[in-house]
């Protein structure tokens, strides 16, 4: 059962009071927030994401709420908690949808040592993924953007989440975080690509959410086997090009780049050792994303 | 009882029951599972959880997805350890040629001297005691072979030097793990005045031939005392975890033969009666530690007034015990705070105390952050 | 360096001997088990740790093994680069040096 099977009414209520479980890939989180304006985004931009199950195992129980405090009296804040505590600063109360995207993304930063999290966009197609690990303000999130609405499932734009048992993605397509031009450059891309609202003045500049197309979100019980690791990185201007990397540069820029590397130990270091041996690794730099898609599909369909 | 309290009742026996009998947790329901490990969590224990279950050989019998909860917080702690005892490892290298005593304190020394405290549980940092006059070459040393000391406020600086009993904590430029070196384990303007010369005397090597100590066992116990009554947090007040330490190293030197017989007169030659006093009781009230009736009755003497004893029981158990997540109480919060409070005046005289904690709030006001920014915050873990 | 390397003896540590190796052909990723640090070696200090395996050498032996065995030629370069490597294993904690005098740095 998914978000919009609900009445809205019902989902504010629910959110409300003992909160809504909702399943995000792997995880099955409980979201409360009596922000009126906040539950009716939530109810828009969550409407696919199906329920967790009835008696599942919440990982994390997350809620957004009005910050106590003087300031609430001068300008209204809220913030984001989790377990019923917050040691995080408050955010302006229109910035409460960020808020919560964040606080989720802590959540599972700091919890799911279980797995080994690289910071990586994903992205699949016909059993084989791509993984695109690189740090903030490379495009990533652009480019995974536009790949999802050019025929590839979303596994995920942020988190790379790897099975230790045996090196599967796990799937956890949650809302794309975009910031300032980006937002521009994909609704001119894809006119009826599902954006939120853009909030402003945020701490990282503006942002808007956009919704994954609900085919990445019924399958978020599908892992997916990596085979191609493509670092991108948007350029002003110049042509597309794709090289080959050299597989050492691609483990060290991949361990570099991953939420929990040291965590894992030994672990981390043969999971990637094997996900780099086994992969065709390139370096990606484009200024035009439809080039840029181009080159990943060629290369992607050359490769059995 | 209302729900609040039906509920927080419920949430610290499933914790408590957890860290008492193990064994029974395979058969905990969902809900229960849910509810224990938020609890467990809060309170540090959830590692604690993992490592009783898998020493039982019971941990393919929790359901997956608790299951991985509890194996992420393993992996944390595995890796702690590892960076624990490397630290170490490279802090005698570094020393080399430099005489002088060094005793390993708190979660150091239960790791590399294999304890039942470090099952399971966190260390982030490594605590060394040494002897005053080498505190200076040894932080020279440190600092030559490429250990840093962390920047702090100048008044942090000079609090650190001159009255507390640490220099401020030193990092290696490579690694995170912290260093914090201790000449004595209480600071000098502290109410229980102790002379660390008898920590030194009694000292024993971690095994023949290693350059570093522990304290003997009844000192490690009454510095964990110390460690649990003195050292505090404004949110956590007491931590639940730090009491389970005393609980698991008496257990453990309980068995040692002559231990409870030197326990109480060791107090009180290092000025220790009221902290241990304190310990004893809520270490057997909490976990039931098994404590012998003649130790009981020696400590007697240093138990407070009737009333102070009535009020200590309420604040501390209020501290120690963890909240249901759902359930926050203020008073629980205010009790914290109180015990904080009461620590830090056990540190220092009040004069000092109030223009310590005038400062601190001063530097809070100016934006010496505490609180984590969600949307700057570099996710990568240590 | 102030003293003469005849006299720094260099021999792996406990460590050394537990590392997890993959040659990437252009570098080497090593994992360290004791410290659980992943570093990056070049074949230079690749070849001075497998020296090392077989038996512990003074710097100045090493200095011309690895000269012969890479084909260089410029010997204070390879002391240089040489000696810095050795204080950097020292510090990572893979190789032991013992002199009878202090290293200069």
């Amino acid at each position: 059962m998914t978000v919009r099977e609900l009445a809205e009414q019902h989902v504010a209520k629910l959110l409300a009071t003992k909160g809504i479980a909702v399943q995000l890939g792997p995880f099955a989180v409980r979201i409360q927030s009596d922000l009126g304006w906040l539950t009716s985004l939530i109810y828009s931009l969550y409407s696919p994401y199906p329920l967790a199950p009835a008696g599942a195992f919440i990982d994390f129980h997350v809620a957004v709420t009005r910050a106590r405090g003087l300031r609430r009296w001068m300008r209204p804040q809220v913030q984001f908690c989790v377990d019923g505590y917050s040691p995080f600063v408050p955010y302006v109360a229109e910035h409460a949808l960020p808020a919560l995207e964040w606080g989720i993304n802590w959540c599972m930063a700091t919890r799911s040592h279980h797995l080994l999290m690289l910071h990586a966009a994903g992205v699949e197609r016909n059993g084989h993924a791509i993984l695109f690990p690189a740090w903030p303000g490379h495009g990533k999130s652009t480019l995974c953007t536009a790949l999802i609405h050019s025929g590839w499932r979303l596994l995920s734009d942020e988190f790379g989440l790897v099975r230790p048992d045996d090196g599967m993605l796990v799937p956890v397509p949650r809302l794309i975080p975009l910031k300032n031009e980006s937002i521009e450059v994909i609704r001119r891309f894809r006119p009826d690509a599902r954006i939120g609202p853009s909030f402003l003045k945020t701490r990282k500049g503006t942002v808007a959410h956009v919704q994954p197309p609900e085919d990445s979100i019924r399958r978020a019980q599908e892992p997916a086997q990596p085979r191609w690791l493509i670092f991108p990185r948007w350029v002003p201007s110049g042509s597309v090009t794709l090289e080959p990397l050299s597989k050492g540069q691609a483990f060290v820029m991949t361990a570099t780049n991953a939420f929990n590397y040291e965590v894992l130990g030994e672990t981390s270091f043969r999971l990637v050792t094997e996900m780099v041996r086994s992969s065709d690794c390139y370096t990606l730099r484009y200024s035009d994303l439809d080039q840029a898609i181009d080159a990943i599909d060629r290369l992607t369909s050359l490769s059995p | 009882m209302t729900t609040r309290a039906l509920e927080t009742q419920r949430a610290q026996q499933l914790l408590l029951d957890a860290v008492r009998s193990p064994e029974k947790l395979p058969s905990l329901s969902m809900p229960d599972w849910e509810l224990l490990v938020r609890v467990a969590r809060r309170c540090r224990l959830l590692g604690r959880l993992e490592a009783d279950l898998t020493r039982a050989d019971l941990i393919d019998r929790i359901h997956p997805k608790v299951r991985d909860h509890l194996k992420a917080s393993r992996h944390v702690i595995e890796h702690r350890k590892c960076l624990v005892s490397w630290e170490i490892n490279r802090i005698v290298w570094a020393l080399e040629g430099v005489d002088a005593p060094l005793i390993l304190l708190k979660g150091a020394a239960y790791v590399l001297a294999r304890l039942p405290p470090a099952r399971g549980r966190i260390f982030a940092d490594v605590d060394l005691l040494l002897p005053d006059l080498f505190v200076r070459v040894i932080e020279e040393r440190l600092i030559e072979r490429g250990w840093i000391q962390l920047p702090l406020h100048p008044y942090d600086d000079r609090y650190y030097r001159t009255w507390m009993h640490e220099i401020p904590p030193l990092r290696h430029r490579e690694r995170g793990t912290e260093i914090d070196i201790h000449h004595r384990l209480l600071p000098r303007t502290s109410r229980f005045r102790s002379d660390p010369a008898k920590l030194f005397e009694a000292a024993t090597p971690i095994e023949a031939g290693s350059r570093i100590s522990v304290l003997a066992p009844p000192d490690m116990v009454l510095h964990s005392l110390i460690h649990l009554f003195l050292d505090g947090d404004p949110n956590e007040g007491l931590r639940l975890r730090d009491l389970l330490d005393v609980h698991d190293l008496l257990c453990h030197f309980g068995q040692e033969p002559g231990f409870w017989d030197v326990l109480v007169p060791r107090a009180r030659e290092l000025g220790f009666e009221r902290p241990l006093y304190y310990g004893l009781r809520f270490v057997h009230r909490i976990f039931g530690t098994p404590i012998p009736a003649a130790v009981s009755r020696e400590i007697r003497d240093a138990a407070p007034n009737w009333l102070i004893e009535k009020i200590m029981d309420r604040l501390f158990t209020l501290a120690l015990l963890p909240e249901h997540p759902d359930y926050r109480s203020r008073w629980v919060a205010l009790a914290r705070q109180l015990v904080y409070l009461r620590a830090h005046w056990l540190r220092m005289p009040p004069i000092l105390l109030a223009r310590h904690l005038a400062v601190k709030a001063y530097l809070r006001i100016r934006g010496v952050r505490k609180s984590l920014d969600l949307a700057r915050l570099d996710l990568k873990q240590q | 360096m102030q003293v003469s390397n005849d006299r720094v003896c260099m021999s792996l540590s406990p460590p050394a001997h537990d590392l997890v190796w993959e040659d990437w052909g252009d570098i080497y990723t090593v994992y360290q088990r004791s410290s659980a640090e992943t570093h990056v070696f070049n074949e230079t200090t690749a070849f001075v740790l497998n020296e090392l395996l077989a038996n512990a050498t003074t710097l100045n032996r090493l200095i011309d093994v690895t000269m012969e065995a890479m084909g260089l030629k410029e010997s204070e370069l390879v002391a240089r680069d040489l000696t810095w490597a050795a204080k950097r294993l020292e510090e990572l904690g893979l190789i032991e040096l013992r002199s009878e005098a202090a290293l200069g740095s």
